[in-house]
């Protein structure tokens, strides 16, 4: 049975690996890919959360915030 | 093992794995397409959360628009701003120290009993996993389209327009920031 942590667990992983990418990268795109590992792990959260726990769907919309950021990052990029 | 918990497995892995070739990748583009199999795999998971709008935005914005503009950026300006493809590493060490400890004390759960005898099974660490999470009647599957615009159209329409504005101050300030200077 999946349930809440075994996502959560997922998401940890990612936040980790996202955060030894921006420790650890001196080329700005490297430490720009760490933080879209960091953002991607926050939407798994948000959208965990609107599936498990009591709320509705408030948590999916929360996506768009970071969704955007990353657009943001993106942009900034390009 | 349920077919749920094989598919769950099979996306996590793909996502983890990638994301460790993302960030351990020596070069700038093996990092870029590990990306790709990263948000593949986030994508899988949303569709295991029943969040099939989010799954497709997520190809659509993070595959078709972010990773693109990525590659776009590196491989179209790499001779120009001579950005050196082969990245370095620095403070390897503290930092991979810093991100286990870190991931070791919110989801690797250990058993007290195996360090200190006397003390008992006590589990520790792990918060992840010690957490009794506030848990509700879970939703089924069911279309989130319509009640994701309600939200976004109604209780929720102002961060939406900040988000849209920031957007925008973003836009300008990339073209404010690529323009070329006249008068230097």
């Amino acid at each position: 049975m999946i349930t809440l942590p075994h996502y959560l667990t997922v998401s940890a992983a990612l936040f980790t690996l996202g955060l030894l990418g921006v420790l650890t990268r001196r080329n700005a795109v490297n430490v720009l890919m760490g933080i879209e590992l960091i953002l991607n792990s926050a939407n798994l959260n948000l959208v965990a959360f609107s599936r498990f726990g009591p709320g509705n769907l408030q948590g999916q919309r929360g996506f768009a915030d970071a969704a955007g950021s990353g657009q943001r990052n993106g942009s900034v990029v390009g | 093992m349920s077919a749920e918990a094989v598919i769950f497995f099979v996306f996590a892995t793909i996502t983890v794995g990638a994301a460790a070739i993302v960030v351990l990748a020596r070069s700038l583009i093996y990092s870029a397409f590990a990306l790709l199999f990263t948000f593949f795999g986030v994508a899988g998971l949303y569709v295991l959360l029943g969040a099939d709008f989010l799954a497709a935005t997520q190809l659509l914005i993070y595959v078709g628009g972010i990773l693109v503009l990525l590659l776009f950026g590196v491989m179209l300006t790499h001779k120009l701003y001579d950005l050196n493809l082969k990245t370095e590493v620095t403070q390897f060490l503290p930092a991979a120290i810093i991100c286990g400890g870190l991931f070791v004390l919110l989801a690797w759960p250990i058993e007290v009993s195996l360090l200190l005898p006397r003390i008992g099974r006590v589990r520790i660490l792990g918060t992840l996993w010690q957490t009794s999470w506030a848990m509700g009647s879970g939703r089924g599957p069911a279309a989130t389209t319509e009640e994701i615009g309600r939200l976004f159209m109604g209780r929720y329409l102002l961060p939406f327009e900040a988000a849209s504005v920031l957007l925008l101050v973003a836009l300008m300030g990339a073209a404010m920031i690529v323009r070329r200077r006249k008068d230097a």
